[in-house]
């Protein structure tokens, strides 16, 4: 057994202890997870959806059972800047983790808004959530690379935080519109957010989502993302978080060659609460069985055929 | 503060018949058993689905230092952990959610219906344990769906039996039930001392708060939704509560400011609404 691997990672210069974040929406505010582990402990926490005013969200039922894993269709229930600046905020920073906020909008101003106010706070980083499918216009920023510019152009010109713009995999091209948000500035893409789907339930002749629609995650979707992440590799030059269906030290390696510089965790968090916490240990396991001195040695060291 | 793991394997001690559907089982889960409250529920992993699914904790043994769930067969879910069998071994996590606020009442009726019924014998137990008065109505849709019996009428001072098919102590629903229920019982106590616990098909339980908010008994019911984690994180369990002034309302989380909520508080979901039971 050799030294201890160095599981230290950056996303464009912003340095993370290790690539383990858990994803937006699938940790809150970090405040339950806490309960069980030392937030520190993660590489960072990609806090819950922000918008500027609170968010209700959608009626119930917002999840359904899908083949390996979930549809959801929360809508975004967040409870807005001032609750968030009051109650969320300053506790998350004690913690002691490395911050990143993502950021939800109706607006081109509402996303410059919340930067511009975030680049006031300790926050670490800012995520911009361009592809929620749930809310009805939050799909179309994402959607096409004219709308993934103009936001993270704007965003960009009010803030010097490193700033991640999180890409829907609901695009004619994931490279176009990871292109356009290098273009206009981005330090990072993180992808990829849910897929939209739906499943009905036949004897109620309904859609099972109050929402009819939801998105879908989990290990489902991991190959789409595994495929996405690395096109975006091989064609832009900004860093990329990895997500979509990671659940074991496994994937997490795969989303490493395949060009991601960190990966986030969502659903498996759901049903297995220290999942993250317990991949950053398996990591280090896999990293020394493997002969891997550092987990960047990792990145993009997939060979295609 | 760091409360421990949250997922723990629990062993299948038993795996008991309750009645013609419904099947009872015995899971080995120390820590669970010793932080457990009246009215907490698990999230059991199966081997059929990718998500947990929600139980009520129905018993606590201190001896064996276990926990049981009760369940009647619904999808692939249940099925599945209804064919456990002694030696198994599942995950779960638990005891989560904000159980019955019981102990400042000077008596308790406590309402069941359904697959409901499961959430209420710890809280009679314990309510008896605290020299609380205790009564329960329990519904049944038929009487060989009947379960638990002996337990409940060893928690309860009065227990009585309704089935809209007859056969039991009341042919009708537990709204029936509650009706026949001795008015010397129910006078015996000043309405803001008497609690009205309620667990089961969403009607029922929107009808047993009204009936209890005309007696101006105090009425607590244990809402079910459709839950990915259980422990807070995704939003998904969502049901509608009073906030704030007027008209005023959030969405609140089952599985955390819930399962029991102050009847008073929640905003009924209309027809179609939230979950089907
Ligand atoms: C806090 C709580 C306590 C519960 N306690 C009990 C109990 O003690 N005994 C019992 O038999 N049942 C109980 N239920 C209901 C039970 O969780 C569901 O019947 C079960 O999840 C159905 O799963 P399935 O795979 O068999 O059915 P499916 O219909 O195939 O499930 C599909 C999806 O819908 C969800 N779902 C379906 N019905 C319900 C429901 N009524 N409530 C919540 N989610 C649902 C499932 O979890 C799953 O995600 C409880 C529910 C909650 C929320
Ligand atoms: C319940 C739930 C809520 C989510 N909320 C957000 C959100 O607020 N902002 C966001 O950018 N992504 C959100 N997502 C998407 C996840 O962050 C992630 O991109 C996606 O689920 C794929 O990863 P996974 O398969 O590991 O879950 C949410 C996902 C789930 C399941
Ligand atoms: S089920 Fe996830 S927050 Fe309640």
């Amino acid at each position: 057994m050799g030294a201890n691997p160095d599981l230290t990672t950056t996303v464009a210069g912003l340095a993370l202890p290790n690539p383990i974040i858990p994803a937006s929406g699938c940790a809150g505010y970090g405040r339950e997870f806490a309960k069980h582990f030392e937030l520190r402990r993660l590489g960072g926490l990609a806090a819950k959806a922000l918008s500027l005013e609170p968010r209700r969200g959608n009626p119930p039922p917002r999840v359904a059972e899908a083949a390996a894993g979930m549809l959801n269709a929360v809508g975004l229930q967040n409870p807005g800047w001032d609750l968030w600046a009051h109650d969320e905020l300053p506790w998350m920073l004690e913690q002691d983790v490395i911050l990143i906020q993502n950021i939800v909008g109706h607006t081109v101003a509402d996303y410059v808004e919340l930067a511009r106010r975030l680049e006031g706070t300790a926050v670490d980083a800012i995520e911009i959530n361009l592809s929620c499918p749930n809310v009805a216009d939050g799909m179309s920023f994402g959607a096409e690379p004219d709308g993934v510019e103009a936001v993270t152009a704007a965003v960009r010109a009010v803030t010097r935080k490193p700033l991640w713009v999180k890409l829907t995999p609901q695009t004619a091209s994931i490279v176009a519109t990871a292109a356009a948000a290098a273009r206009a500035g981005a330090d990072a893409v993180s992808l990829i957010n849910t897929i939209p789907a739906m499943v009905i339930d036949v004897e109620r002749r309904r859609p099972v989502l109050r929402n009819n629609t939801g998105g879908l995650s989990g290990p489902a979707i991991r190959p789409v993302a595994l495929r996405m992440v690395n096109e975006v590799y091989r064609a832009v030059a900004i860093p990329i978080v990895g997500i979509g269906g990671i659940e074991t030290v496994e994937d997490v390696v795969a989303f490493l060659l395949a060009g991601a510089s960190a990966v986030q965790i969502g659903t498996a968090a759901l049903v297995h609460p220290t999942r993250p916490v317990d991949l950053v240990t398996d990591l280090a396991v896999w990293c020394r069985s493997h002969g891997v001195a550092r987990v960047t040695d990792l990145i993009g060291a997939l060979e295609l055929w | 503060m760091n409360t421990g793991r949250l997922e723990q394997t629990a062993l299948v001690l038993a795996n008991v018949r309750l009645s013609t559907a419904a099947v009872l089982l015995e899971l080995r889960l120390p820590e669970t058993a010793a932080a457990a409250r009246p009215g907490q529920f698990l999230m059991l992993a199966n081997r059929r689905t990718y998500l947990r699914r929600p139980l009520a904790i129905c018993a606590v043994d201190h001896d064996r230092r276990s926990v049981s769930v009760a369940m009647e067969a619904k999808g692939a879910g249940i099925r599945d952990l209804m064919n456990l069998v002694h030696g198994d071994e599942i995950t779960v996590l638990g005891p989560l959610g904000r159980g019955w606020r019981y102990t400042d009442y000077q008596a308790v009726i406590a309402v069941g219906g359904g697959t409901g019924v499961y959430a209420l014998p710890t809280l009679l137990e314990a309510a008896r344990a605290a020299r609380i008065a205790t009564a329960c109505v329990l519904g049944f849709r038929e009487r060989s769906r009947l379960v638990l019996e002996d337990r409940f009428r060893a928690a309860a001072d009065t227990l009585l039996l309704a089935s809209e098919k007859g056969g039991l102590d009341v042919a009708g629903t537990v709204l029936d039930g509650l009706r026949a229920l001795d008015p010397a019982l129910l006078g015996r106590h000043a309405p803001g001392q008497v609690l009205v616990a309620c667990c089961g098909p969403a009607p029922m339980m929107r009808a047993v708060a009204a009936w209890a908010a005309e007696r101006g008994f105090a009425c607590q019911v244990s809402l079910e939704e459709r839950m990915a984690c259980g422990f807070g994180v995704c939003r998904t369990c969502a049901c509608r509560v009073r906030a704030g002034a007027g008209d005023g309302w959030t969405y609140e989380r089952v599985c955390c400011e819930g399962p029991v909520f102050d009847a008073a508080d929640i905003i009924w979901e209309e027809d179609g609404d939230g979950c089907e039971s």
